[in-house]
């Protein structure tokens, strides 16, 4: 299963939109097969789907995530668990772990945002967005 | 930063302002979070303070080019910068920023301060007065174009010949299709032709259409598209630059609604609307001997004027934003907004390419920016340097120079229509080009 996780320095990429670059590791369990960073920055929003899709990436991991993006990444099969933040590698131990949700990791006053099937248990996963204060 | 007595009466007054504030520390974590910065991100205070600002803000330029990083490195303040956060919910909206340093009673930086406006219900009223300001895709809040919308209708409904004069990109297409789409004829077709690209021979059939054996290549009939537009509109462009004996033609068609293909001897009936259009000024032409007079004024039943994108400046935002929209569906980009500083370079541009050339400025913007709002140094390069030629130098050369410049410019780099301006050989105008080296500035 190939991870795709949008980094910046140690961390998490806070916003995925324009993020420069993308962390992708070969996971066979929770064994690590290989990683490689491919960067990301001057392509313009189709083309970074256009990367992901390129990549035959399951998963995308990242921080705070554009409406815009969900829908391609979605059709095409990639599952997006987004709004997390934290230091990268903690967050693809809990992964390898099994921890599929990473709520640990939300970001700062926000809920879980997973679009997308669950690769894992073969099921289609629940947009769990709620109403925040102040969103309209 | 140190508690005191006077932070509680700060508090209260962070917490009244609408703008949204927060300040950092040294390292970058969250130390305070009015009560505006709580509505405007949806994050509470208790929730960001500590944090690390970008977890909480997630801008459009917290990984690239952080405002606050910026004034923190260089002492020097951000105002008004726009940019976009991203909420919970993956809805990005735009904000304003200003940026500033935070200093201990020694001089020393202690973090960095952040306000930031929300920009969503002025971005709503924009959109709504863009709405206002919209008619049959035609966009402007001029006085001069707003009284041609009040006649447009009455001038579709006529159904008689219309002439429309204005510069190469103020739109005239767009107005002979209002006046189409206004008239009763809307049902039939819409034919457009540019006179001024074909040659003589291939307007006639083009117009005319032919019969098989008309001449060598001529296979099969082929209607012209006079007799496409039949019972609707057809669009003559350019007409100033047809020949004599065209024009004798056209005028017979439109005395006698009647026309004969190439190769026949059979008329066909026209029942076809004419609206014309030309950048030229066709009355001085007449004056010159260079149109048909009996023509103009069979074309020039109803004249629309306009004008030029110069003299309407307040319509640039409007475009822009009109542009912005398009380009976004067209490219699949999610652009906002453009930032003040650029809309400011835009609004001091004479534009002699009128709306086609604004038209292309934002599609060149669209290739470079790559966040939502539109910047200064999206711009095309010749566009935010200094103008290719100084002007300002003011030698007999350098006045001819820009003088040539401008005229091609104008003319959209023609060199036929420049040279006949300007009232030389094409020849000579080839010459100056290479001598001053205006292909490169092209």
């Amino acid at each position: 299963m190939l991870i795709s996780i949008s980094i910046f320095n140690k961390r998490l990429s806070p916003l995925f939109d324009t993020s420069q670059n993308l962390l992708i590791v070969d996971l066979e369990g929770s064994q690590e097969n290989s990683r490689e960073v491919i960067s990301f920055g001057s392509l313009s929003p189709l083309k970074k789907i256009e990367k992901l899709v390129e990549k035959k990436v399951d998963i995308l991991i990242c921080g705070a995530i554009s409406n815009f993006f969900i829908h391609p990444l979605v059709k095409a099969n990639i599952r997006v668990i987004g709004n997390l933040c934290g230091e990268y590698e903690e967050i693809l131990e809990s992964f390898k772990k099994g921890e599929i949700s990473l709520d640990k990791f939300l970001m700062p006053g926000c809920c879980r945002r997973q679009h997308g099937k669950c690769h894992r248990r073969g099921e289609a996963m629940r947009n769990r967005n709620c109403k925040m204060k102040g969103d309209s | 930063m140190e508690q005191n007595r006077e932070e509680p009466y700060f508090n209260i007054i962070l917490d009244s302002i609408a703008d949204g504030v927060f300040t950092v520390d040294n390292n970058w974590k969250i130390t305070s979070f009015n009560r505006a910065a709580e509505q405007i991100t949806g994050v509470s205070r208790e929730d960001a303070i500590g944090k690390l600002c970008y977890e909480v803000f997630h801008a459009s330029i917290c990984e690239t080019d952080c405002a606050l990083h910026r004034t923190m490195e260089s002492g020097r303040s951000v105002i008004n910068k726009s940019i976009y956060i991203v909420n919970q919910n993956g809805k990005p909206f735009p904000v304003s920023i200003s940026t500033a340093i935070l200093r201990d009673e020694h001089g020393y930086i202690i973090g960095g301060v952040e306000t930031f406006r929300d920009l969503r219900e002025i971005e709503e009223l924009r959109k709504k007065i863009n709405k206002n300001y919209s008619f049959q895709d035609i966009i402007s809040k001029n006085h001069r174009m707003e009284k041609i919308f009040s006649i447009l209708p009455d001038i579709a409904e006529s159904d008689s010949n219309v002439l429309i004069e204005g510069d190469s990109g103020t739109g005239k297409e767009l107005i002979a299709r209002a006046i189409h789409k206004l008239s009763g004829r809307k049902k039939k077709p819409l034919v457009a032709v540019n006179c001024g690209a074909l040659p003589d021979t291939l307007l006639e059939s083009e117009l005319f259409g032919y019969k098989a054996g008309a001449f060598t290549d001529a296979k099969k009939d082929k209607p012209g598209r006079f007799a496409l537009a039949e019972g609707g509109t057809i669009f003559l462009d350019e007409i100033g630059d047809i020949s004599a004996s065209m024009q004798t033609r056209l005028l017979r068609v439109i005395q006698e609604k009647t026309y004969e293909p190439l190769g026949s001897i059979t008329a066909c009936k026209a029942n076809v609307r004419i609206v014309a259009a030309t950048n030229k000024n066709l009355i001085s032409l007449v004056e010159e001997g260079k149109f048909r007079q009996d023509l103009y004024y069979r074309l020039n039943v109803m004249k629309i004027f306009i004008p030029p994108l110069s003299e309407r400046k307040q319509d640039i935002p409007l475009l822009v934003n009109h542009f912005i929209q398009r380009f976004n569906s067209i490219k699949g980009k999610d652009i906002q907004s453009i930032s003040d500083e650029a809309l400011s370079l835009l609004m001091k541009y004479n534009f002699p390419g009128n709306i086609r050339e604004l038209e292309n400025i934002i599609e060149h913007t669209f290739i470079l920016c790559k966040g939502t709002v539109i910047l200064p140094e999206h711009l095309p390069e010749q566009f935010i340097s200094s103008h290719p030629v100084q002007y300002h130098k003011k030698s007999l050369k350098d006045m001819e120079k820009y003088v040539i410049y401008e005229t091609l410019r104008k003319n959209n780099w023609n060199k036929k229509e420049t040279a006949e301006e300007l009232g030389i050989d094409k020849t000579t105008l080839w010459r100056k080009i290479k001598l001053f080296g205006l292909e490169n500035n092209r």
